[in-house]
């Protein structure tokens, strides 16, 4: 091979390799309220992903196209942490077809549990796998982040407020006495919510996104409407979905400030 | 007025969208090949056809032909007389789009063995057929009737190693066919990268 083939086919082999796009069109860390943790304490921290402009990750349910952002955490010997918590999504038509996710920064809170012996500084360590697309094109994103934390008494990052924000704003479990009834009819599914005390959830203009994927059709959002004591929401079923529903959960988000909250339904709960 | 748009404009998208179900004669085409030749969908009676969209650039396809997996399924199946069809519709200026003839060269790249290689970069087909994703298949019986609208398998994933792992819906969907039985899944959600239309 020539000097000057060799060259092109290097050049052809870097230029391949900056195409893959494994940085995903955007930046991964991660990010704590504190840097130092006692033993037995918890530190609240966040997977921070900075997307570029006009690209967009997936939500839990990424909708008719697209992937999930995920994450795998490797932790030290009786180290905890939960799940990495999505925060609402946004729904939006990629390509046409209905998706959830977000655009520019979107933290994703969990909280990390130091073992009770815990004595010298450790390095946690975190992989972060997503999908970033806009209306042209799809590149995957892979990050490995980490996390330092050394013992002793927590002291405040400058995050430690963006973080506390963050986790004030993540879905939580449903109201009390709140309760979904689901139904179907002509290709629709019908959800009723009710509440057993006297209502004081407003659902007026309220956000609704399936966390359950491939059961109702992405393409549009829609709205609560009420009558009585019961919010009722009407949606297309996916044309993909060709078993009864059996179960499904739902992330609803009232406007306000009422925050966003999951339900869910079985069949055999009913 | 609006709401009658709106109203008709569901019509004709929900007709779009069950125009491809299963057990309906498969929309009528006339493709173009990379080699520039024409096929219709009524010259090919009598045969099984695969319909696969493919964008090269697309991580779910990557997936799939980095693995060796598309290739081998069009090897296993065409050589059992299937005509398989790959069919790019990804529109001028977006990914996965190439000229016919950088088509044909990327195909042979990528160790494509599928009967034909459309380029359809108007979408009509995908549109005809409501392709959705890459990959996204379809299988269309010897009577032309649509038999398969769905995904390639099981794991909505752009990971290599999930491959092996994943249900092989298509595969199954196929092979029941080609065994004269009923097929199982006949619709499923593909997953993927949207069309680039």
């Amino acid at each position: 091979m020539s000097l000057r083939a060799l060259a092109a086919s290097l050049l052809i082999a870097l230029s391949s390799t900056n195409s893959e796009g494994a940085d995903g069109n955007a930046t991964v860390d991660w990010i704590a309220s504190s840097t130092s943790v006692s033993p037995g304490e918890s530190v609240d921290c966040v997977i921070r992903i900075r997307i570029e402009p006009s690209w967009h990750i997936y939500w839990i349910n990424p909708g008719e196209a697209g992937m999930a952002t995920e994450f795998e955490l490797q932790l030290p010997h009786n180290w905890k942490a939960d799940k990495p918590a999505f925060p609402v999504p946004t729904h939006f038509l990629s390509g046409g077809l209905g998706s959830y996710g977000y655009e520019g920064t979107v933290l994703f809170p969990l909280k990390i549990t130091a073992p009770t012996d815990f004595t010298t500084a450790v390095t946690l360590k975190g992989k972060v796998t997503w999908l970033a697309c806009n209306d042209g094109a799809c590149v995957p994103g892979e990050a490995s982040v980490t996390l330092l934390l050394t013992p002793g008494r927590p002291v405040e990052t400058s995050h430690a407020t963006a973080i506390s924000d963050a986790r004030n704003r993540i879905p939580q479990a449903a109201p009390d006495g709140l309760k979904m009834e689901v139904s179907e009819n002509h290709g629709q599914v019908i959800f009723s919510v009710t509440s057993a005390s006297p209502i004081t959830i407003d659902l007026t203009d309220a956000t609704i996104f399936p966390i359950t994927p491939q059961v109702l059709d992405p393409s549009q959002l829609v709205r609560f409407s009420r009558s009585e004591d019961t919010w009722t929401a009407r949606i297309t079923k996916s044309e993909y979905a060709l078993k009864p529903v059996e179960a499904i959960s739902l992330l609803i988000h009232p406007s306000g400030k009422q925050s966003p909250f999951e339900i869910s339904w079985s069949v055999n709960s009913d | 007025m609006k709401s009658l748009i709106t109203a008709t404009l569901a019509v004709l998208l929900s007709q779009a969208a069950f125009a491809a179900d299963p057990g309906k004669p498969a929309p009528d085409f006339t493709g173009k090949t990379v080699k520039g030749e024409e096929v219709t969908l009524s010259s090919l009676k009598g045969k099984i056809i695969v319909l696969e969209w493919a964008n090269y650039d697309c991580p779910f396809v990557k997936k799939h032909y980095s693995s060796g997996n598309l290739q081998k399924l069009q090897e296993a199946y065409t050589a059992k007389g299937v005509v398989w069809i790959t069919v790019n519709s990804s529109a001028e200026g977006k990914q996965g789009y190439y000229e016919p003839a950088e088509l044909a060269e990327r195909s042979a790249k990528e160790g494509n063995k599928a009967t034909h290689i459309f380029s359809d970069s108007a979408g009509i087909i995908g549109k005809a057929y409501n392709a959705i994703v890459t990959p996204h298949l379809f299988i269309i019986n010897k009577e032309g009737l649509l038999t398969y609208n769905g995904a390639i398998d099981s794991k909505a994933s752009t990971n290599v190693e999930d491959v092996v792992s994943a249900d092989q819906i298509f595969a199954t969907a196929l092979d029941a066919l080609l065994a004269g039985k009923e097929v199982p899944n006949a619709k499923n959600q593909p997953y993927g990268c949207s069309v680039k239309y």
